[in-house]
Formats: C-alpha cells, sequence, structure tokens
C-alpha cells in the first residue's frame, strides 16, 4: 500500500522534472541528531528557534497541558544533544500575572504580561526579560502601561502584542456602554512608550477587521482593514467587503486610510503591506474577479509615506497556463482528486501572505499560500482537516511594477497533530534564490504518505527541485516551518512525532528531533 | 572583616531581591480580591426545593477550585412550585426534613471571576421516607460585587435518580417527568439544574 502512494507522489513529482530541465541542481545532505524528550508533561504545540552558534541551538518552547500552558527557554547542545532549560511560565512568583506575549528583541527574550486590578480599575501590562544564551532572568519586571477601565465602564475585548522594526505594539479594543474604544501603544527597544492612540482609523460605515501591522522606521504604524457592512458578515460575504490601508501617525494625529480599489471592480481577495527604506508604503497582493474569491492575478500599490498620496497602481494578470499549472497532476492521484473534487473545495481557501521581502536592488518578493481548515465531528471526535495548497510567489521591481510570477503547485492535505507537517519554509540564498521546502503529504486516517522537496526560484522565477526526503517514515513526520536557516547557510531542520495525549500521558511520548541540511556542496 | 563583608552583601542582595519583586506590588495589589482562596456561598435556586445549602469553596490553583457542602432540607417549603393539573396524588405533603449534601469540582478558566466548568453532585435523604443522588454537568461565570460579595450563576444538565424507602414518598412528582428503570423503587430522570449562589469571599 505504501509502495503504491510513494509511486503516486513520484507522479505528482515528475511534473516538475516535466517543466523544468534543471532537476536536482544541488547537492545536499541531511544529518539527523538524537530524539529528544525534553518536557515529559505536556503537549508540545510550537517549537521556535531563536539563535544557533556552532555549538548550541536555542529555542522556545511551548507545551499544553489540560486548562494551562507552559513555555520554556531551552538551550541543546548540537554535538551531545544534552539539554539545559529555564521555566519562564508567569505565576511562578504570583498567579496575578497572565502572559499576553513573547518575543525576542534587542537580543533578549521578553515576556509581556498583564494584570487587569478591579480595584484600580486598570489594566498593567508588564514586561519582563531572559537571556536566553545564559538561560537566566534578568530580574527586571517593570510596568510598561497602563489602560484606564474606570471612566467609560469599559470591559476588554481583544489585545495583542506584536514586534516589528525593532519596536513594540500594543493594541487592544474595549466595549463599554457607549460603544467600542480601541487604543495603540508603540514602545521602542528599550520598552518606553514612544507614543500612543485612542483611534481606530475610520475608513467607511459598518464593521471594521484590523491585520497585517506593519511600522515603519520613524515609527508609523501601518495596518490592513477589511470592512464589511455589518459584523455578522465576518468571514461569511468575504466578496462584498473592501480592503483599506490605513496609518496611525507617530504624531498621534487622527488615522489616514486609503481604499484599495482596482479597475473594473476587480475584488482584492488578500493583501499585505510594508514600507521600504524610503518610507514608502507598499500593499501588495492577490484579487479575483468579481463576485468571486480566487486569484486571478496579482496588484500593487505603491503610496507616499503616511498615505499622503497613491504613486502608482500595478495588476498582472495571470496566464491561464499558471492558474492551472499543476492541477492534472494532482488529480492524477485518486486521493487527491477525490478532495479536491468536494463541493465548494476551491470556494473555502483564503490566502495566507508571508511578510514582504526586500531584496537587495530594492525590488520585492510575496509569497502567498492558499489554506483552509475544517472543523468536523467524526467518530465521537472532533478533528481538524487542514488543506494547506498551492503558493504563489509573486516578484516586484523596485518601482512596484511587476517582475515576474510564479506558482508552487503543492498539497499537504493533513488533520489534527499533523498540521505541524504542513505549511512551507522560505529562505534566501546567498545569490538571492527563492527556496522553498515543504511536503507533498496526504495525511489522514488510513493514508499516510509524504515525501519532502526543495523547489527553488532563481532571480528570473525559473525553478528548479530536490527530492530531500523520500522516506516516507521520517517526511511524514518532517515539520518544514520550524526549520530556521543559520548564518553559515545551514539550516536546522525538525520531526515531531505525532502523539497526542492528555492527561497523566500527555508528553510522555512526545519526542522530536533536530537535523541539519546542508546545500551546494561540492 | 570578611564576614561582616559577606554579611553586607547578603544583606545588600536580599534588599535587591526585594527591590526587584516590590517595583510592580503597587499594581498589583487589588486589596486580595485576586488573592482570595475562600468563598462561604448559599444556593437560593435550592430554596425552591425546600433545600437551604451551606456551601464553602476553596480554590486550590488558579483554576481549579472544590465547593462542598451540607443543606437542611425543610418540612414547610415542601409544596412543588409547578404541579400539573393531571396529578393524581402529592407525595409532597407527607415528606419529613432531611439533610443534603453537595460537591463540585469547579474548573475556573482565569481565577475565581471568570466563567467555569464544573460537575455538581447532590445527595438528598429523608430520613426514612426517600433518597437521591444527581450527576451533572454545568457551565457558569462568577462575578465580585466588589471585595466580599460574589455572585456566581451556573446551568446544566444532568441525571436524577431516587430511591423512594417506604413505596410512598417521592421527592420529585413522578407524574412531572419519570422515566422507570428495573423495579418501581427507583426512578431515574434528566434534570437541568440551574443555581444561583450569593457568597462572603473571604
Amino acid at each position: 500500500m505504501k509502495n503504491i502512494q510513494q509511486i503516486l507522489i513520484i507522479l505528482f513529482i515528475s511534473f516538475y522534472s516535466t517543466i523544468n530541465a534543471q532537476l536536482a541542481d544541488n547537492k545536499f545532505e541531511i544529518n539527523w541528531g538524537t530524539d529528544q524528550l525534553p518536557f515529559k508533561n505536556g503537549y508540545m504545540k510550537e517549537i521556535k528557534i531563536l539563535k544557533t552558534d556552532s555549538d548550541y541551538i536555542y529555542y522556545y518552547m511551548l507545551t499544553q497541558k489540560p486548562f494551562s500552558f507552559s513555555h520554556f527557554l531551552v538551550k541543546h547542545n548540537k554535538k551531545t544533544a544534552e539539554y539545559e532549560w529555564l521555566d519562564i511560565t508567569p505565576g511562578k512568583d504570583t498567579e496575578k500575572l497572565t502572559l499576553l506575549s513573547c518575543d525576542t528583541l534587542n537580543n533578549s527574550f521578553h515576556v509581556y504580561e498583564y494584570f487587569h486590578n478591579k480595584l484600580h480599575k486598570k489594566l498593567y501590562l508588564f514586561d519582563e526579560s531572559y537571556d536566553y544564551v545564559l538561560l537566566k532572568k534578568n530580574n527586571d519586571i517593570k510596568k510598561i502601561s497602563e489602560i484606564d477601565l474606570a471612566d467609560k465602564g469599559s470591559l476588554l475585548d481583544n489585545m495583542f502584542m506584536i514586534t516589528d522594526n525593532n519596536r513594540v505594539m500594543f493594541r487592544y479594543s474595549c466595549k463599554s456602554n457607549e460603544g467600542n474604544f480601541y487604543g495603540l501603544e508603540v514602545f521602542n527597544k528599550q520598552l518606553e512608550r514612544e507614543w500612543g492612540t485612542y483611534y481606530m482609523a475610520a475608513t467607511e460605515p459598518g464593521y471594521n477587521v484590523e491585520s497585517n501591522y506593519k511600522i515603519d522606521n520613524p515609527g508609523n504604524v501601518y495596518a490592513i482593514q477589511r470592512n464589511y457592512e455589518n459584523e455578522s458578515d465576518v468571514g461569511r460575504r468575504y466578496n462584498r467587503s473592501r480592503i483599506w490601508a490605513v496609518c496611525y501617525p507617530k504624531d498621534g494625529s487622527e488615522p489616514r486610510s486609503v481604499a484599495l480599489i482596482l479597475r473594473n471592480d476587480l475584488f482584492i481577495t488578500a493583501g499585505q503591506i510594508s514600507t521600504n527604506k524610503n518610507n514608502q508604503v507598499i500593499c501588495a497582493g492577490l484579487y479575483a474577479k468579481p463576485g468571486t474569491e480566487s486569484a486571478v492575478g496579482g496588484f500593487s500599490f505603491m503610496i507616499e509615506p503616511k498615505l499622503s498620496k497613491i504613486i502608482s497602481v500595478q495588476t498582472n494578470e495571470f496566464s491561464k497556463e499558471l492558474i492551472t499549472k499543476g492541477v492534472d497532476s494532482k488529480k492524477k492521484q485518486s486521493d487527491i482528486n477525490k478532495i479536491m473534487s468536494q463541493a465548494d473545495f476551491e470556494k473555502n481557501f483564503g490566502y495566507d501572505f508571508n511578510d514582504i521581502h526586500f531584496r537587495s536592488d530594492g525590488g520585492f518578493d510575496l509569497v502567498a499560500e492558499k489554506y483552509y481548515r475544517v472543523i468536523v465531528r467524526w467518530d465521537n471526535y472532533t478533528h481538524i482537516y487542514h488543506y494547506y495548497d498551492d503558493l504563489w510567489v509573486l516578484n516586484f521591481n523596485a518601482d512596484g511594477s511587476f517582475g515576474w510570477v510564479q506558482k508552487i503547485p503543492k498539497y499537504e492535505y493533513v488533520m489534527d497533530e499533523r498540521e505541524k507537517i504542513g505549511g512551507y519554509f522560505l529562505f534566501y540564498d546567498k545569490n538571492e534564490h527563492m527556496n522553498f521546502i515543504f511536503n507533498l503529504a496526504n495525511c489522514k486516517p488510513l493514508k499516510n504518505s509524504s515525501t519532502t522537496i526543495r523547489i527553488k526560484l532563481d532571480n528570473d522565477g525559473n525553478e528548479s527541485f530536490n527530492e530531500l526526503i523520500s522516506d516516507n517514515e521520517i517526511s511524514t513526520v518532517f515539520s518544514p516551518k520550524y526549520s530556521y536557516l543559520e548564518e553559515n547557510g545551514s539550516i536546522v531542520i525538525q520531526r515531531f512525532n505525532n502523539v497526542k495525549a492528555m492527561g497523566p500521558i500527555a508528553g510522555k511520548h512526545n519526542f522530536f528531533t533536530f537535523g541539519e541540511l546542508k546545500f551546494d556542496l561540492q | 572583616m570578611k564576614k561582616i563583608y559577606l554579611i553586607s552583601l547578603l544583606l545588600l542582595s536580599s534588599f535587591i531581591c526585594y527591590s526587584q519583586t516590590d517595583n510592580i506590588n503597587q499594581y498589583l495589589d487589588d486589596a486580595g480580591r485576586t488573592e482570595a482562596k475562600n468563598i462561604i456561598k448559599t444556593d437560593f435556586a435550592e430554596f425552591l426545593q425546600a433545600n437551604i445549602p451551606f456551601i464553602w469553596e476553596h480554590r486550590f490553583t488558579k483554576n481549579m477550585s472544590l465547593q462542598g457542602g451540607i443543606g437542611i432540607l425543610t418540612h414547610s417549603f415542601f409544596k412543588p412550585v409547578f404541579t400539573p393539573k393531571s396529578s393524581r396524588t402529592s407525595y409532597y405533603n407527607d415528606l419529613k426534613g432531611g439533610y443534603s449534601l453537595y460537591v463540585q469540582p469547579v474548573f475556573y478558566y482565569n481565577g475565581f471571576e471568570s466563567f467555569h466548568l464544573g460537575i455538581p453532585l447532590r445527595y438528598k435523604r429523608h430520613g426514612n421516607q426517600v433518597y437521591s443522588f444527581e450527576y451533572a454537568l454545568a457551565i457558569g461565570k462568577q462575578w465580585f460585587l466588589g471585595r466580599h460579595l460574589a455572585l456566581d450563576i451556573e446551568a446544566g444538565f444532568g441525571i436524577n435518580s431516587e430511591t423512594t424507602l417506604d413505596e410512598v414518598s417521592y421527592i420529585y412528582n413522578p407524574d412531572i417527568i419519570d422515566r422507570t428503570i428495573g423495579i418501581n423503587k427507583f426512578n431515574t430522570r434528566l434534570v437541568f439544574p440551574v443555581s444561583v449562589k450569593i457568597g462572603y469571599v473571604l
């Protein structure tokens, strides 16, 4: 049975070799380390590598137990596979603090915590930093912000933090009898408050969903807002929404917004925002035909700083050959064809973007991954099916015009904890070629097949590929999105087992393994 | 001299440690509201069923607590709140007083002042007349109305089984909703318990 699955995957892989003669142009080597089982209490939710050197891997790990999460900093010895760790879960000293977010900033690992003091009627925000190399607490916990919740009779509705461009932004919203109000605060890399505002950018009447925050060099905040007629339309009547670029100026003046509108009512199905070195704003993404949501083209907007004036709007309609690229090869596999033939399969997808990446020539790249998930009850259990699908790669020149567009057909149809083997890892090599590592995977009950491949796009968008892991046993536990590019060009890779158990045995068999992937071997 | 130096160093380091934790204490001080571990409660919804409970709740961790209580089942309250017209016999008038026991593990989302999930278990006994067990799953939310007053509302669903000892006494009117399993002495039924508890936060 497994042989048949492998043959089917090879059929799909052969698609790459038929469209490009540059097959396997790089030699590579993979070395796996020793299986790790650092925490025997709790299901592993996330591993994020913070830094590596010649001897160690420094990483952050999140584990889940019933009703609680635990956070750890770990120092892993590459040679001996021994490890030391530090539990950074808030609540060791006082249970009052709740973790809001954690990330690296200014070469330290920062844990942001909050406490809603109902006596003071205030929300306090705290920062506590750790040295993740020496694995020690810096004992510098301090209040970085406070929000007065008394005057408006407000209830906290939502809050989160992001770290970008050596700054930290805290965004929150509150519900009160007088309606919703919003707040935003920006801190420098010393976690000193730079500025804040109580505005939510006014775009048009209705309900606005704000996302994709970006902080430019001077400290202005940009975001994308999607406007719906009603709150109940969110996520349901997507193709009737409209998209805006918004800016919260650092000087505290009223926010600005620009409607992102394309000619002929083309519908912007997804977009990303960033700023270049001249602080010009770039919005780029995918559009669909009116009344639909499936991407048929790409767009870019170049806008003056603080959204003061649109400089240019560019669109690029994808060729039919590109849109249908890889579809026939997928459908040759009966399992995949069966999934693709499901009602509304194509309609369910959305697009997840990476951050806009600026190249040394001033141009930029954007990658969109088709993805959706569905939650179903089956056999008395709740299951989550994840459908990671094709990648769209958009290459732009410095002025926002299109360089080239490429599509990378793939499928990673997985369920539940096998979600870890979905997604992709993108790295740029020394020639600024884009390298994508992902699995071709179909992992469901009674089906368990995967092959790991690397696709490289050169500076003109020409593709070549390597089959990295053909061993089904390893590929079905290989997790591409947790990979990490080291300074010497090697890639730290990870594979997980897929045991998920709660209760007393949670985490008892939850091991993972680091490995090293090297390309361009002579 | 070396000793003095060491003692000074120790004192200094302890002072530094104190300072480091102290610099946020003023923001965390809410007069013990978040740190409260014990609440004494009574359940007004149980009053409608002739039960006057005294409940003590102790929180072991931020997310987990245990409620336990005893109650007095009074005779004078024993009139059903709703009596269907089809009811032929009233079993309530002859019930004597008794006692109730109650225990519920509660899992809070985020401390006492938050949503919670519980498994309330109740036992009621009227002397040698009748006794019942009730097992349920309930969700609710607790609010603190000031520093010492707590309001806890929850609703759920479960199963009640009762056994008549004298074959004439029942707690629930079997004409309302009833399903007999096995012999007539043992009755079990679906129940949808609601509780409205008021408590004093210690």
